[in-house]
């Protein structure tokens, strides 16, 4: 188990060189002297070229990107072309907010699409059933930017519920709870699909019989026996979607003008800031990359015959699974 | 037409397909839906005057409620909302389905290389892919836009770009099993050139998941497109675009919140619609995937 996390670990880090060596490039190849930036638009010529050199900008290109990386594996992600400050202490400042919008989020659609996606599986082709698949079908049509818009007219300029945006210092419950519930929309809605999918795949499996042959009750069955086994895709969505959802935090951010990872990217890419574009778009990335780890070993506590395949070490298997894991993620 | 009622079930392939497709109501919803949607766009020139209607800023009329002239009212800048969705509808569409089309293109390159060549090719092909897939679409378009500059052009690339790994994927995917098909074999013990296998005999049969999938994706652009305008990364005012319209409208949410609704239904529906055709014709094209 330890040896297949140690591999994991290992087989993300030449996916994060990859990223940065990407963003990297295309930032240096965005127009714009970073040094003329920096110093205004009155700066004389000889100014900014000695300001370029002070930088680096003039040295060879994968100089600089070995310089960046160099430096950021000793804890030095540059300082901002804009404010002047360290970038670590800018994400240190913003990390939280940003980790606090996708946490909520995914656990509101947790809380409310299971139970949902599960009703509607057990009264398939009810009421119940049809409305919450429309339901679902419309949430994963809506752009959450207009969400949000739509839910700062109703609560928060008609009936004044809660607050608008975050205008000074930290924000607070309150200021999370409408972008809780736009960032979690799509999540929501898929939970409920999957949920009711698995489930009517499960329910009509053998032991399910059996088990109410059995006597079981309802409940019990549902719970017990059909919700454990049909758990499993689930988790994958709730996985996948928790990375989606750091970078769709970004449009959430700036809706309700809240100081996250997302907007220090937006405002670091309109001013080609780019040690702030590559820590804020590096974050994303290696955040997501621990959520996948995380789900991965998730799975071996809630289905424990996945367990055996670590002992025994039955590689071949293991990687079937992983692609099969990945597949929804593609839609 | 006798016959076919009588048989219920038509001969040829394309029959087939429609014969299940009608049978997904909300699917047909969304194939009307679009349709009025392109015509709409496409005699766009022909409803609303561009320059009058839909650029020119007329302070006089600023935020006016729905009227004859104006049939939704007008935005800020006192120029038609009508217009401006209709243009928008137009951007949007043109957009979306230039995406889908060159993202198809590329992944579609990629993907069947990867997939018909396997080994090392392949490992090479899809680790890039991996790390095209960690990073966030929406933010990997920002950062290829604010690179090439923020015009229709480069918003396209940008944008497909990042719908290239998912269309590599499905075409590997699709690939793949094909690869050691009989048909393959013998094609090939015939001395066929491989570009000629991949392109004759092997992606016509992985034609289904692979239009599947671009119908699902011109909606996930449409959306893409209008959050870019709305950051302000995408089409630049006062082009008409959904997404910027709505950035234009929230400085006044105050004062009209109305001016929110118009765009965003348009942006929902086109999705929505986009997204039941994809169902449909998944369900039409592979009846087995249908839970």
């Amino acid at each position: 188990m330890i040896k297949y996390i140690i591999k994991r670990v290992l087989m993300l880090i030449p996916v994060l060189l990859g990223i940065s060596l990407l963003i990297f490039t295309v930032m240096n190849i965005s127009s714009g002297d970073p040094a003329r930036a920096l110093l205004s638009d009155y700066a004389s010529q000889e100014d900014v070229d000695k300001l370029r050199e002070e930088m680096g900008l003039n040295d060879p290109f994968l100089e600089q990107y070995g310089r960046y990386i160099w430096n950021a594996l000793h804890g030095d992600l540059g300082t901002s072309y804009q404010s002047g400050q360290p970038v670590v202490q800018l994400i240190a400042q913003r990390y939280p907010t940003t980790i606090k919008l996708a946490l909520g989020s995914i656990l509101l659609s947790i809380i409310f699409g299971i139970p949902i996606g599960i009703l509607s599986a057990v009264k398939q082709y009810s009421l119940i059933d049809n409305a919450s698949m429309l339901l679902s079908m419309l949430l994963t049509s809506t752009p959450s930017f207009w969400l949000g818009l739509m839910l700062l007219i109703v609560f928060s300029l008609t009936l004044h519920w809660l607050p608008a945006t975050q205008a000074l210092g930290t924000p607070t419950i309150k200021h999370f709870i409408l972008p809780w519930i736009t960032l979690n929309c799509m999540t929501f809605a898929l939970l409920i699909r999957m949920s009711r999918s698995t489930m009517l795949e499960v329910i009509r499996q053998d032991y399910i019989r059996t088990a109410k042959a059995k006597g079981a009750t309802d409940r019990r069955v549902t719970f017990k026996h059909a919700l454990r086994n049909a758990l499993l895709p689930i988790v994958t969505v709730i996985g996948t979607q928790l990375s989606v959802q750091l970078g769709g935090s970004v449009v959430v951010e700036s809706v309700f003008a809240l100081n996250g990872i997302g907007t220090m990217a937006i405002n670091g890419i309109k001013a080609k800031d780019t040690p702030v574009v590559m820590a804020a778009i590096m974050f994303i990335a290696i955040v997501g990359g621990i959520i996948n780890l995380l789900v991965d070993i998730g799975y071996v506590f809630i289905d424990p015959r996945l367990k055996s395949q670590f002992f025994k070490g039955k590689k071949k298997e293991k990687a079937k699974n992983a692609e099969q894991k990945q597949l929804p993620s593609s839609t | 037409m006798n016959r076919k009622q009588k048989n219920k079930r038509p001969r040829s392939r394309a029959g087939a397909i429609w014969f299940r497709f009608k049978k997904n109501k909300l699917a047909l919803v969304g194939v009307v839906i679009i349709f009025i949607m392109s015509v709409l766009a496409i005699f766009a020139g022909v409803i609303v005057d561009y320059q009058a209607d839909v650029v020119e800023q007329n302070a006089a009329i600023r935020m006016q409620p729905a009227s004859g002239d104006h049939i939704l009212g007008t935005d800020s800048y006192g120029r038609d909302i009508f217009g401006r969705i209709v243009y928008g509808a137009r951007t949007s569409l043109a957009v979306g389905l230039s995406v889908v089309g060159l993202a198809l293109i590329m992944g579609g390159v990629v993907g069947s290389i990867a997939g018909y060549f396997g080994g090392t090719i392949d490992i090479i092909i899809m680790r890039f892919m991996d790390i095209l897939l960690a990073i966030p679409s929406l933010i990997l378009a920002m950062a290829v836009v604010s690179a090439l500059g923020t015009d229709i052009k480069n918003l396209t690339l940008a944008l497909a770009i990042a719908h290239t790994p998912q269309f590599a994927r499905v075409v590997r995917a699709a690939v793949m099993p094909l690869r050691g098909q009989e048909y393959v074999e013998s094609a090939r013990a015939f001395g066929t050139k491989n570009f000629r296998i991949i392109t004759r005999h092997i992606l016509p049969n992985a034609f289904g998941p692979i239009i599947v999938q671009a119908t699902m994706q011109i909606g996930t652009a449409i959306l893409n497109i209008s959050s870019l305008s709305f950051i302000g990364l995408g089409i630049q005012s006062p082009a008409p675009e959904w997404g910027s319209m709505l950035a234009e409208a929230r400085e006044y949410l105050r004062y009209e919140p109305t001016l929110v609704l118009a765009p965003g239904i348009c942006i929902m529906l086109a999705v929505f619609s986009f997204n039941r055709i994809g169902d449909g014709l998944r369900d039409a094209l592979d009846p087995r995937l249908k839970n």
